[in-house]
């Protein structure tokens, strides 16, 4: 079971990549608190808490930037033309609400306009956006008033996004990549018994950019493993063919082998699986051909360090609506643990 | 008040990405010698230039490098094929001049153009690229090319064309980034009083992947990192999505690769001294040394300053001499009155 509250909080803060400070840091920051024996936040924002020990130091990096829309303009007729901060496909903003964020915790509603059917020529109804035709409308009637309202070139905008109980076992929410690891990483500290490792827990920034956090906490903290928890996609959806899920809900969290930004270590792949096997804890295989995540930064490091990485099955990812299993997300707090407990054991 | 006689000749000076060393990176020692305590040139070719001081170690770099293109091939009949050394694109060489740097000194060579009374109809429709750019070199075999003094890596540029407009506006080839080195080299020479550590870096190879100010920065370890690069002013054809225009001062981006601290006291050292700022926004990591910059080492806290510019990586990059003006003024300003300060975002 998830601690409703606490996933809340981290999904539902502000933090697009360069604008962490806008809410998810001090969440992030009060959540580990309690864990740890040091906060410190770098010069790009990532919030690095350690939790020291004699053993092996050991790296976990989650990123808490989120995908969102910048706005490049404002129209003399005061609509807001934006563009994308990460992956964003245009589709998913038609018609949709968004927080327009002023300033830290302050925002205005916005709405992704749409044109009606009515209007619409009948050739045009099965195109795709373009972000030529994007705009975001915040009810104002002129660039004055918009500037008024408070929005300024470089204003960060967010889908109008909440977490929701779906189902029996499954959740819905803006932004579960990557704050569902971030969760995961929170939880880790919370439960980790007795362990002799030297532990960075590492809320890293601008992923969704280039990895970047995660690129510039590694240098400063030179980690002898690397471990990234990230979300995965689970295309395990009507029309999908079994061979091309990547992965499934419900099905454990997901022991990445490789995606398009690292080759985990084949030693440190195998050690997880035996992990998850001896404590029984379900698991499964993660290869993703698009996309990556900070591990490949980290393993990158200097003169290169061993890295592994998890990830949580993840459906309709890059959208305001990820949906995620609670036991894969559970699996994945109690695969780390073991991880951390057992570090010393790891031989490369 | 620009300098043009200088501004010419910053602009002029060979160096293509790589080949800095045929001729900017002794203009650049010349100008900030006697201006900065300490100057060498690493082993990518970098000038850094160090002017000392017990405040905040700032890098401030300009690349110095330029787009160009690179023999690497000259046929039996005496024509150059060329490959492009950054973005240059290939449209922009038809019925050009291109001036190449031989064993054997400078050579000029232009690009063919077919005329349109021997173009088919469907021919006229289509753009140039590179196997149709062929350069006519005056050789009528490869043996007289060669005995020219082309080779296979043999160098070459945009011709030499600097053109003033009128009082406010010029026009010529590399402003992008030679007009930022000019700038850059003018704020050192007009700084008087500062705190900050400042190394100004005349960076290289930046058009082919910021290299230069990734090992210059890795050297130098600051803690804040400006870019001086050129950024897109409104022009024919932009279909309204750029923003900053000529004649309207200096542009500062804001994004990710943007410490907003940075940013913010640029904002107050630019209403100070009544500098107007132009906005740009970048929500992806900038096409600067500032990307670059950005994730050195342990992170660095980043910022861009940028002349805006009309025609990018054209023979006709065209930029207002009013911006140049208040882009040194705001340059050297920033650089005097940076203090330390809390660089968290």
């Amino acid at each position: 079971m998830v601690d409703y509250e606490l996933l809340k909080k981290i999904v539902e803060a502000p933090g697009v990549s360069g604008y962490e400070f806008l809410g998810v840091r001090d969440v992030v920051i009060e959540a580990f608190k309690p864990y740890v024996d040091e906060i410190k936040v770098d010069k790009l924002g990532n919030v690095i808490a350690h939790k020291k020990g004699n053993g092996p130091k050991v790296m976990l990096a989650a990123h808490m930037d989120q995908i969102g829309l910048m706005v490049t303009h404002i129209e003399k007729n005061g609509f807001l033309r934006v563009a994308p901060v990460g992956g964003i496909d245009p589709r998913t903003l038609i018609a949709q609400r968004f927080k327009v964020w002023i300033d830290k915790d302050k925002f205005i509603y916005g709405v992704g306009g749409s044109v009606p059917p009515h209007i619409q020529k009948p050739e045009d109804r099965n195109k795709a956006p373009t972000w030529e035709q994007i705009f975001i409308d915040i009810g104002a009637e002129s660039k004055e008033e918009a500037e008024e309202m408070g929005v300024k070139i470089g204003t960060i905008i967010t889908w109008d996004g909440r977490l929701e109980r779906l189902g029996k076992h499954r959740l819905v929410s803006i932004a579960f990549d990557d704050r569902i690891a971030v969760y995961t990483l929170v939880k880790t500290a919370q439960e980790l018994s007795e362990t002799e490792a030297d532990i960075y827990f590492v809320a890293t920034v601008q992923e969704e950019v280039g990895l970047r956090g995660a690129r510039v906490s590694a240098f400063g903290i030179d980690p002898d493993y690397g471990f990234a928890i990230d979300v995965t996609i689970a295309a395990d959806v009507p029309g999908t063919p079994e061979h091309k899920h990547v992965t499934q809900l419900g099905k454990g969290t997901a022991i990445k082998i490789m995606d398009r930004s690292v080759i985990c270590h084949p030693t440190i792949v195998r050690w997880m699986e035996e992990l998850a096997k001896k404590y029984e804890i379900p698991y499964q295989w993660d290869i993703l051909l698009g996309g990556g995540t900070d591990a490949g930064a980290i393993h990158l490091n200097k003169a290169g360090v061993p890295t592994g990485a998890i990830s949580v099955p993840s459906r309709y990812i890059h959208s305001n609506a990820e949906v995620v299993d609670e036991r894969d997300v559970d699996a994945s707090v109690k695969l780390m643990v073991k991880v951390l407990e057992h570090i010393g054991e790891l031989e490369i | 008040m620009v300098d043009i006689e200088l501004l010419k000749k910053v602009v002029e000076a060979p160096g293509v990405s790589g080949y800095e060393f045929m001729g900017i990176r002794d203009v650049v020692i010349e100008e900030l010698k006697p201006v900065v305590d300490e100057i060498k040139v690493d082993k990518l070719g970098n000038v850094i230039a160090h002017k000392k001081g017990n405040g905040p170690k700032v890098m401030i770099a300009a690349h110095m490098d330029k787009i160009g293109v690179m023999v690497n091939h000259i046929d039996k009949e005496g024509y150059l094929h060329v490959v492009p050394v950054g973005g240059v694109d290939p449209r922009t060489l038809v019925a050009q001049r291109i001036r190449f740097f031989t064993e054997k000194g400078e050579r000029y060579g232009i690009v063919g153009h077919i005329p349109p009374h021997l173009q088919k109809p469907e021919d006229r429709k289509k753009a140039a690229d590179w196997d149709t750019v062929v350069v006519d070199v005056g050789a009528d075999s490869k043996e007289e090319a060669e005995e020219m003094g082309f080779r296979v890596g043999t160098i070459g540029e945009f011709a030499p064309a600097f053109t003033r407009l009128n009082e406010n506006r010029i026009a010529t080839p590399y402003l992008d980034d030679r007009v930022c080195l000019y700038t850059m080299i003018e704020a050192a020479k007009a700084i008087e009083n500062h705190e900050a550590d400042i190394y100004f870096v005349a960076s290289v190879q930046e058009e082919v992947g910021l290299r230069g100010a990734r090992v210059a920065s890795y050297a130098i370890d600051p803690e804040i990192g400006i870019a001086m690069d050129v950024t897109f002013a409104k022009q024919v054809g932009d279909k309204g999505k750029i923003v900053p225009k000529l004649g309207g001062g200096p542009v500062m981006d804001v994004g990710p690769n943007i410490n907003p601290k940075v940013r913010a006291f640029a904002d107050e050292v630019a209403k100070k001294y009544e500098i107007p700022l132009q906005v740009e926004a970048s929500p992806r990591p900038t096409g600067t040394d500032a990307n670059i910059m950005q994730i050195n080492r342990e992170g660095v806290a980043t910022a861009v300053l940028s002349v805006p510019i009309r025609y990018m990586h054209s023979q006709v990059e065209t930029a207002d001499l009013r911006d140049i003006d208040l882009t040194i003024k705001l340059a050297k300003h920033l650089l005097e009155e940076l203090r330390p300060m809390d660089l968290t975002p």
